[in-house]
């Protein structure tokens, strides 16, 4: 699904079921806590992800972002963090949520989304 | 055996066609009373018992020219049945004179000895049989035969020991009954003092199964009942008169209206339920096109959107007076705007939040914006209403009522020229030309919502982008007419003769606007243009322009490529012999981008 400059928009649940295996993903949600070397993120569905700080990355509580990442199995985290953009305060989480599961994964509309 | 089934107490009235029962007037006697009209008493017969009946004065001249007179043969096509005091009265609504034999058939007794308080609960054999026993007595004329009758049973089915009146059967010719009715409007107290002098009163609506009746207070009435009566509570009500409803502003269904005073009695009653909370004659929203303005419609549906309440001047009263628009549409298809007064106006978005289904009883239809609602005063407004049509109206509109085509009663201009466009109600740029808008025959302009970018201001305009208006801000100018500069630098108007040091500039200039679909030339007007460019005023402007034309290219430069819900007016303008259609900016909203993200997914889902 992913190349050149194209990511897949995961949620948690996503990530549970296995979508984003092996690439550079990018998951929406609001930064929740942090302990210097990890962060945890909840996610547009509601859930919670823990983050290796891997680059140069602005904590803010609250703040929502775009967390560009990868999977990574070790060390007590669940993904790697590259970059986080500041998605501004007025966001509409569950409206994006809604989009990325209803509609861009939806497989109805492959032929905008994903490219050949 | 006529006379015991017409006055029997489950025969309501008139409507069996097949019930035309043939009796013989023993006698026609005038009623003497205070009111102007001169009626008539007759004594009916079937031969076994007899009856108290009344003629309609429609048929007084009947009686006067002799075809109804003593020992006349009816046939009864229509006749109405009233109780007072106990007696049956038969009012005779439509009949036709048969023959006169000229003497009594029979030997009649009254039936009312035999049956007095005819109340509905008493089933219907057993007073006519005391009766019919009574009868085959071989008593002559009426008195003797009565003073031995039967006891009389005074069986009741209500918990008052009166016969209780229904409200449709309620007529001048009784002054005495009870009805038993639930309040279901109660007015406020109104003061009122001239020249006769001064008072108060207050007024309700009664309902009962049938139908309902408005009753007005007087006086030490008001003092006594009050805060007695509760809306949606059962009361009996006697002691009341009865006068021709004044129709203009009595919006009930029964033709009389009620006057009740100190001495009139109002007791509680246990609310068994057989009154329903509130009787409606729904219409369809989207046959409202077809109702007069000025006519009075029940509605149900949704409030899909209520605007912000804004106030105005009444130029009847001059008053100050709220208001605000609720956007209602029903599982009909149609949609129509409907505006909600005074304080309930003030807090109406937080009351017709999240999309209530609600009931407008007596909402006036005007030909406003096309077709328009003016809700009511009162409780005749009523948010989930409890009754089986809400439900079915709510459930609608789970079921995709909501996505549905929509007729829309209102058009956009007419529903209050800031009204911010709904979604559904966009349409493109493209629009303009491809529908033909601007070109009605009768020169009325079109108007078309849509959300845009502006793509390029001519702030260069001969002129700059504005003009110069009168000083006078109050009427006829408001601070808007042209005025014109005369050689000494006085302003002066054409319009109010008025002339000033100075003036007040306001902004006329054009621009493009462009979406997904085509690029429009528009004009924008000061107060439009004002929101364009960030609330900077137009004398500001002015000023930046001799001084800073930097600052003054700037406030431009920041407006264009800025995104907008725009609603246009699209209209044909005569220069000499030459016509062109015209778009202005009517009204412009900033661009909430969350919500329009989400009417999006919503439509891309329902695709």
């Amino acid at each position: 699904m992913s190349g050149e400059g194209v990511f897949p928009r995961l949620n948690a649940t996503m990530l549970e079921n296995g979508m984003g295996e092996g690439m550079i993903l990018s998951i929406c949600g609001a930064f929740e806590s942090t302990d210097g070397q990890s962060f945890t993120l909840r996610t547009s569905d509601g859930k919670t992800l823990r983050y290796a700080i891997s680059g140069d990355i602005e904590f803010e509580q609250g703040k929502i972002v775009e967390v560009m990442g990868a999977k990574n199995a070790d060390n007590g985290v669940q993904l790697d963090a590259f970059v986080a953009r500041d998605l501004g305060q007025d966001f509409d989480l569950d409206l994006y949520n809604d989009l990325i599961t209803k509609v861009i994964s939806s497989g109805r509309y492959n032929d905008i989304f994903i490219p050949k | 055996n006529a006379v015991p089934q017409m006055v029997a107490p489950d025969t309501d009235s008139n409507h069996n066609p097949s019930f035309s029962p043939t009796v013989q007037v023993l006698r026609v006697l005038p009623v003497t009373s205070n009111q102007a009209a001169k009626r008539y008493r007759v004594i009916l017969s079937d031969g076994t018992q007899h009856c108290q009946g009344m003629l309609t004065t429609q048929n007084n001249h009947l009686v006067e020219s002799g075809e109804v007179s003593s020992h006349v043969f009816l046939k009864v096509n229509d006749f109405m049945k009233n109780v007072v005091q106990g007696k049956t009265i038969i009012i005779l609504l439509g009949f036709e004179v048969l023959n006169n034999p000229g003497h009594t058939i029979g030997t009649p007794t009254s039936i009312d000895s035999a049956t007095a308080a005819s109340a509905p609960a008493i089933p219907k054999t057993e007073p006519v049989r005391s009766g019919m026993g009574m009868s085959s007595n071989p008593y002559g004329g009426g008195g003797h035969a009565q003073a031995s009758s039967a006891p009389i049973m005074r069986t009741t089915g209500s918990s008052s020991s009166k016969p209780i009146t229904p409200i449709a059967s309620l007529n001048m010719y009784q002054n005495r009954w009870t009805i038993k009715a639930r309040v279901t409007n109660k007015g406020d107290i109104k003061h009122w003092s001239n020249a006769k002098g001064e008072g108060q009163l207050f007024s309700v609506e009664l309902l009962d199964s049938g139908m309902d009746i408005r009753a007005t207070f007087f006086k030490e009435a008001v003092d006594k009942f009050f805060t007695m009566l509760e809306v949606d509570k059962v009361y009996c009500f006697s002691g009341g008169r009865l006068k021709a409803a004044n129709m203009q502003y009595n919006t009930c269904k029964s033709s009389f209206e009620i006057t009740f005073d100190q001495n009139s009695e109002i007791t509680l009653e246990n609310d068994s339920g057989e009154i329903s909370q509130q009787t409606y004659d729904l219409k369809p929203i989207s046959e409202l096109d077809a109702v007069e303005p000025g006519a009075y419609v029940d509605v149900l549906g949704v409030v899909k959107h209520v605007s912000e309440p804004a106030t105005i001047v009444s130029k009847k009263t001059g008053k100050e007076l709220s208001k605000c628009e609720l956007t209602v549409g029903d599982d009909s298809g149609g949609e129509v705007s409907c505006t909600i007064w005074g304080d309930r106006a003030m807090n109406a978005q937080q009351e017709f939040a999240d999309t209530p289904v609600v009931a407008f009883r007596r909402a006036r239809v005007s030909d406003y914006g096309g077709r328009s609602l003016s809700a009511s005063g009162g409780n005749a407004t009523v948010v989930n209403p409890r009754m089986p049509e809400a439900d079915r109206m709510r459930s609608w509109w789970q079921a995709g009522g909501s996505q549905g085509a929509v007729k829309k009663l209102s058009t956009g201009g007419g529903g209050g020229a800031n009204r911010f466009p709904e979604f559904d109600q966009r349409k493109s740029i493209a629009a303009i030309k491809g529908e033909g808008m601007g070109h009605n025959s009768d020169s009325k302009p079109d108007y078309v919502s849509f959300k845009a970018t502006v793509s390029f201001i001519k702030s260069d305009r001969e002129g700059g982008a504005w003009y110069p208006a009168c000083f006078n801000p109050n009427d006829p100018c408001k601070n808007r007419c042209k005025v014109n500069q005369s050689t000494n630098g006085m302003w002066h108007c054409e319009r109010c003769n008025q002339t000033n040091a100075e003036c007040v500039y306001r902004y006329i200039f054009s621009a493009t606007i462009s979406d997904g679909s085509a690029t429009s030339w528009v004009s924008f007007f000061d107060d439009q243009a004002r929101v364009l460019l960030d609330g900077v005023d137009a004398n500001d402007l002015q000023k930046a322009y001799d001084e800073d034309n930097e600052t003054y290219l700037g406030h431009f430069a920041k407006a264009q490529f800025t995104d907008w819900v725009f609603t246009c007016k699209v209209k044909q303008e005569f220069h000499q012999d030459e016509s062109r259609v015209k778009t202005s900016i009517q009204s412009i909203h900033p661009v909430d981008y969350a919500k329009e993200g989400r009417s999006m997914l919503n439509a891309i889902l329902a695709m």
